[in-house]
């Protein structure tokens, strides 16, 4: 069930300003019928979950839209006016570009980037982030991307390379589907990180945007020959710290109403 | 390196430079095809030389009169190139047989282990030697590697090069031993060890100061390790997955029954007893504190006395932690 500064959330009026079939309201009937308690300090905190969880979708969504290749990080590429592709496959943010630009880039010219599902699923983050808070503020605090799976992510994304306990999955979760049989030829089948897009479906750079028997399948089609173990999704799940965020983003919108016109 | 122990392409290669042997081996190949076949297929030849020389091979199409050692090489190349065209061919040609297989991953490995080239040309050898040792560690169950790779992931980690794919195929040989191979960089020298040992370990990485000297981090960790050993089982966590992986997981309910496990899957080696699962339930109803300490001080009694631990683990679980307290310190 849903709390509120310690009091039973009005469900009702939380719905009513959700309208259509949105993902924040499958969120919301998710937590309000978990047998979990969600203790919310406020309803602003909520709300500023359920919208990085909405733009964490979105841009599962634009990225599945792009046109960006599956590379592993030995053949992985990237638009080199934003990017610097490091000698390790990551790509490293040019320090004369705006980090709001660079990472728009990757979602207007995706055909320029080719990367692994785990970098791919980092670009997300950078998006949906770029989406909920202002961009000033964004290219404050990401002055200094490097994009290279869960390899030095930014302090404020930091949680996001965690995998975690959770009593439900949520729409906007990551997860991760595992291949213990794997071909170990082709390591990159070794697992597939996913965004949790809501009914059932999840985005997986490389794999695409299927139901979970999907993944399982592809990754299956990657084992070892003598192979004994099927790919199964993990429980566990990637979350960003929505409570440091939460504050961060009230820090930086306060400011910016503060600023004299 | 003894020079007079080369083969005429690696001589070449190695005193006149990667340009040289390329122009000199495709004139060969123009000229005479047999000649250039019988040197690409020498006993005796290096990986890095066959690497340097696949576009010639390809643009005078030797494949089919080379030795399986090559093409198999080749195959694991051009699939990490991307080539899968030519991947596919090579893999048409290929020889049934692991013998074949092992042979080739394991020429692979040890002649291309130490071999450091153009950056232009470094990831995709560099992604080569990965699967060689990959495929020798989780097909062939070639463990002798294990510290060769070692060494190699720090290395390749000082160039602040890709290592996820060969940490990856290390922790797969599921060997304990191969915990204490990365264990001793922690008393290396050179900052960056400790500090990717510490990584690659899952311990926190030490304040400034202490991480100059990893004698004490080494001694802690070989202490845990050698208590823990018995059960201790691999995650599979790998850096795909997450920002921190961690490789072990100890298991407290095995550590009090004194169950061996296997580590690779975690189960026990031996079936557990009506008794010890009676044990577990009791053990299931103490406090999370308390299975730590009743957990460790049954180790260490089943270590020392096993006809007292036979007494003690059948006992009520409060006088159990009622004796691990009064007892923890004396036992150590």
């Amino acid at each position: 069930m849903i709390m509120i500064a310690n009091k039973p959330a009005d469900i009702a009026e939380l719905l009513s300003e959700y309208p259509g079939y949105g993902i924040e309201r499958a969120i919301i009937n998710i937590l309000e019928e978990s047998s979990h308690t969600y203790n919310y300090i406020s309803k602003e905190r909520l709300q500023f979950e359920l919208k990085l969880r909405r733009e964490i979708v979105n841009a599962a969504e634009a990225l599945f839209r792009s046109h960006m290749s599956f590379m592993t990080f030995l053949n992985s590429k990237c638009n080199t006016d934003y990017w610097i592709r490091t000698p390790e496959g990551g790509f490293a943010l040019r320090p004369d570009v705006k980090p709001s630009d660079a990472v728009r880039d990757i979602f207007i010219n995706g055909y320029q980037y080719g990367t692994e599902c785990a970098t791919a699923t980092m670009m997300i983050y950078y998006k949906a982030m770029l989406e909920v808070f202002p961009e000033e503020a964004f290219n404050q605090m990401f002055s200094n991307i490097y994009l290279m799976n869960w390899h030095l992510i930014a302090p404020e994304l930091r949680e996001v390379g965690l995998m975690q306990d959770a009593y439900d999955h949520l729409p906007g979760d990551r997860r991760y589907f595992i291949n213990p049989d794997v071909n170990p030829e082709t390591p990159e089948w070794q697992g597939e990180n996913v965004i949790d897009l809501g009914n059932g479906v999840y985005y997986g750079h490389g794999i695409g945007r299927y139901l979970a028997a999907a993944f399982i399948n592809a990754l299956n089609q990657n084992r070892i020959d003598s192979a004994e173990e099927s790919a199964y999704l993990l429980d566990s799940v990637g979350r960003p710290n929505f409570d440091r965020l939460f504050k961060l983003y009230q820090k930086v919108t306060t400011t910016a109403i503060a600023v004299p016109a | 390196m003894n020079v007079n122990n080369l083969s005429y392409l690696d001589n070449l290669r190695l005193n006149q430079g990667a340009d040289r042997l390329k122009n000199e081996f495709a004139d060969l190949a123009a000229k005479h095809r047999a000649v250039a076949i019988r040197h690409i297929n020498n006993d005796k030849l290096l990986f890095p030389t066959l690497y340097i020389l696949m576009p010639v091979i390809t643009a005078y199409d030797l494949y089919d009169q080379m030795i399986p050692r090559n093409n198999i090489a080749i195959r694991i190349c051009a699939n990490k190139s991307r080539n899968f065209a030519l991947a596919f061919r090579l893999g048409r040609l290929r020889p049934r047989g692991s013998e074949n297989n092992r042979a080739a991953y394991k020429w692979m490995f040890d002649t291309g282990l130490h071999w450091e080239g153009e950056p232009d040309i470094r990831e995709g050898f560099d992604a080569a030697i990965d699967a060689a040792s990959a495929l020798l560690i989780c097909v062939h169950k070639d463990t002798s590697i294990l510290p060769a790779v070692c060494d190699l992931v720090f290395r390749r980690y000082n160039k602040e090069l890709l290592i996820h794919d060969l940490v990856w195929g290390f922790f797969q040989s599921y060997d304990p031993v191969s915990l204490l191979l990365i264990a001793k960089y922690l008393l290396s020298d050179d900052v960056k060890d400790i500090e990717l040992a510490c990584r690659l370990l899952h311990l926190s990485i030490p304040e400034t100061g202490v991480i100059n000297n990893g004698q004490p981090l080494y001694e802690r960790y070989l202490a845990w390790f050698n208590e823990n050993n018995p059960y201790l089982h691999f995650t599979g966590e790998h850096f795909q997955q997450t920002s921190e992986p961690n490789p072990l997981h100890l298991d407290h309910e095995a550590k009090y029954l004194a169950k061996r496990l296997a580590p690779k899957d975690g189960h026990p080696l031996d079936p557990v007893t009506p008794d010890e699962t009676a044990c577990l339930i009791r053990f299931r109803k103490a406090s999370h504190e308390d299975q730590e300490l009743l957990s460790s001080y049954s180790a260490k009694l089943h270590r020392r006395n096993k006809g007292l631990w036979q007494e003690w683990i059948g006992g009520d679980v409060s006088e159990q932690v009622e004796t691990a307290m009064a007892e923890m310190q004396v036992i150590l």
